[in-house]
């Protein structure tokens, strides 16, 4: 049984075991995805937040990118309230496709053992401490990402009863990745812009 | 246009009694508080029955102290409903023990039922492993046994419904998207569908038969997703990434045809969306092929592999009764055998659902297996269901004729829309004033439906090394359920 899925796999191989050998064609179909749109969207205001996302690989070396992965990064995410798509997303990054892994960055269960804070949804009013809780938990140094419209400035749901705030009232955020939901490439580069910001001696 | 028919007004205790008359083959689909502007509420219920007929009932609740008989203790469909509009609006529902707020998970948390030597609650939640969506889980346990199990959602809850209050339906539309990330389509296309009832617009066929299309390709990305998730549930890591290789090619071809992984800013009120079919048929039928050449094979060996099926057989059973009485919808009551999917009971007689069929477990278990089974045919029957479409749609002259529908019914400015989206069926309830701004809102998702048997199967009979396939196996939204 167990040699049927190892035949399998040595057969299609490719996407589980192999690195992408040329550039994924998707990253520079949707270019966009530094820019505070999600493409389809009708209406530009909601997702206006300023935020950037400016592209790692402009701002940075190959060489230097290396360098700031020599060491692992542990995420914890945290769902302040969004709406499940900006979770699916950040699902996606273990995912052939993207395999954050070979980058050493994994998901942790605890916040204990997170180096990076990922909020997504807004704010609500019952998730307001939890979320503080849940910082306060973690070891220095810390990280604090926004990703995502709602999070970085409550997007379409700022005048709803039950919004707390921007998760910069709460939290100092370091990096902010815009976006309705951010394209899994945009999660990857907000997450080593962090590392970078972190190394340049933003240390908290 | 469809024809217009007032509620049937009636007085409390009557208006529960038609409520409850031969519920067994009704379905539950609003329960809700509206305000009036003088006499304080009226309640509104809208029931299906079989042949698809919407009823639409009413009754003016008046007095200083509001109070209502309960529904939920005889029709448990209503329990989490009554709940919300107690929090709501402060009806009290005699005859009903009190329970904690539903809405206000900051006030008061479960504490858990089981006493005795031997057992002990465990919280879980908002914050736990992996990436998920916050809600708190209350577990009572003796040993690894679950004894009951009790979940609280709300934390997520972002008054939706209120926050629509004044705008125009296309700017609700925005909102009606963001209710559900991974159901975007359909739960647009429910409002799209009331807001366009109650507004009087006229759509085309092709409008009905793209909405159609676009949610099945929602169907498609999220059933492979739920398939992986499990796979991953029980250990099976090669299926899981697999599978999430499967998504990933799928959520990219959606972001092809309309520039949205999510299909978001596809669906509009009156008209179909702006995606140019013809340019992009041939290609996403190519993809399609070889994705479920894929799909069949692993699919075909984790049906194969032991350790998978013998992790979900029996893991997580829902009970018929259950499934009858909490009115549960979508995969989790199709995987119990019951016969229920919004496209065929609420089919609008002239749309071409194609060679579409209803997939139900005929093992009719409820089980976690049976679960898996459904959602692996119908995915096999989504994907013939999209390539017909295709076809059709490539042709930009092909359902320009008006839509007629004699079936649907509803009272002056008021208007219903009824989906089935990946969890099961999701339906809203929209009126408009005379400035055709959202007045009121509705929504009712699968995920609503299902979270009330979640606790219940759960603790029928499983450990807690069981709990991660029978959540997966449900695949629930959460923000769906707490909008």
């Amino acid at each position: 049984m167990f040699a049927k899925w190892l035949r399998d796999g040595l057969r299609s191989g490719r996407s589980t075991e192999s690195y992408p050998r040329s550039r994924d064609e998707y990253i520079d179909k949707y270019a966009h995805w530094t820019k505070d749109t999600c493409g389809a969207l009708d209406a530009a205001d909601i997702t206006d937040s300023s935020a950037e996302n400016p592209d790692l690989r402009t701002l940075l070396t190959e060489k230097k990118i290396r360098r700031l992965l020599r060491k692992s990064l542990y995420i914890r995410h945290i769902d302040a309230g969004s709406c499940n798509a900006c979770e699916s997303e950040i699902l996606s990054l273990s995912n052939p496709y993207y395999n954050f892994h070979r980058l050493g960055i994994f998901f942790t269960d605890s916040p204990r053992h997170a180096d990076v804070l990922l909020v997504t949804g807004i704010v609500t009013k019952a998730m307001k401490n939890i979320l503080i809780e849940t910082y306060e938990a973690m070891p220095r140094p810390r990280l604090v990402i926004a990703s995502g419209v709602c999070a970085i400035n409550g997007g379409l749901f700022q005048s709803s009863p039950r919004f707390a705030g921007r998760v910069k009232d709460f939290l100092p955020v370091d990096v902010e990745i815009p976006g309705c939901p951010p394209n899994p490439f945009a999660l990857i580069n907000g997450l080593i812009i962090a590392v970078n910001k972190q190394r340049e001696g933003s240390r908290r | 246009m469809a024809k217009k028919e007032d509620f049937i007004v009636l007085e409390n205790n009557r208006f529960i009694a038609r409520i409850l008359e031969k519920r067994e083959m009704k379905q539950l689909l609003h329960y809700t508080a509206v305000r009036e502007n003088h006499e304080g509420w009226s309640l509104v219920a809208l029931t299906g029955n079989e042949e698809g007929k919407v009823e639409w009932l009413k009754t003016v609740i008046s007095g200083k102290d509001p109070s209502i008989h309960s529904l939920g203790t005889i029709w448990p469909a209503a329990l989490w409903l009554e709940r919300e509009i107690t929090d709501r609006t402060g009806i009290e529902m005699t005859g009903r023990p009190k329970s904690r707020p539903l809405l206000y998970p900051e006030k008061a948390l479960p504490e858990g039922v089981a006493h005795g030597s031997g057992t002990f609650h465990m919280p879980l939640g908002p914050v736990r492993g992996d990436v998920m969506e916050s809600i708190v889980y209350m577990f009572d346990l003796l040993g690894e046994q679950i004894m009951f199990l009790d979940s609280q959602l709300f934390y997520k809850h972002r008054a939706i419904e209120d926050l629509a209050k004044g705008m125009a339906p296309e700017q609700a539309l925005q909102l009606a998207e963001r209710i559900g990330g991974t159901s975007t389509v359909a739960h647009a296309a429910a409002f799209a569908a009331a807001a366009e009832q109650a507004a009087e617009i006229d759509v085309s066929v092709r409008t009905v038969q793209e909405r159609l299309l676009l949610g099945e390709l929602e169907r498609l990305y999220n059933h492979a997703h739920d398939i992986g998730q499990l796979a991953g549930a029980t250990g099976m890591s090669v299926g899981q990434a697999q599978m999430a290789r499967i998504k990933e090619e799928l959520l990219r071809i959606n972001a092809d045809l309309s520039g949205s992984r999510f299909l978001r800013g596809t669906v509009h009120i009156g008209r179909p969306s702006t995606i140019d079919w013809k340019i992009h048929a041939e290609l996403c039928q190519k993809k399609l092929d070889d994705i479920a050449r894929r799909f069949n094979r692993f699919t075909f060996d984790l049906s194969r592999t032991s350790t998978f099926i013998d992790r979900l057989q029996g893991t997580g059973k829902t009970d018929l009764k259950w499934v009858r009485e909490f009115d549960v919808v979508g995969p989790v009551a199709r995987a119990s055998g019951i016969f229920h999917d919004a496209r065929f009971d609420y089919s609008q007689k002239s749309l071409n659902l194609g060679s579409l069929q209803l997939m139900t477990d005929l093992r009719n278990e409820g089980d976690a297996l049976g679960r898996y089974k459904v959602r692996v045919d119908e995915w096999k029957q989504s994907l013939e269901f999209v390539r017909l479409m295709l076809a059709f749609l490539e042709d930009p002259e092909w359902g320009l004729e008006k839509w007629q529908d004699d079936d649907r019914i509803s009272p002056e400015k008021w208007g219903l829309g009824i989906v089935e989206s990946p969890r099961g069926r999701t339906n809203h309830l929209v009126h408009i004033d005379s400035d055709r701004k959202i007045s009121f809102w509705n929504v009712r998702s699968a995920s609503g439906c299902n979270w009330p048997i979640f606790g219940l199967a759960a603790a029928n009979g499983n450990i807690q090394t069981d709990f991660p396939i029978i959540e997966t196996s449900f695949a629930l939204s959460v923000a769906s359920c707490d909008r």
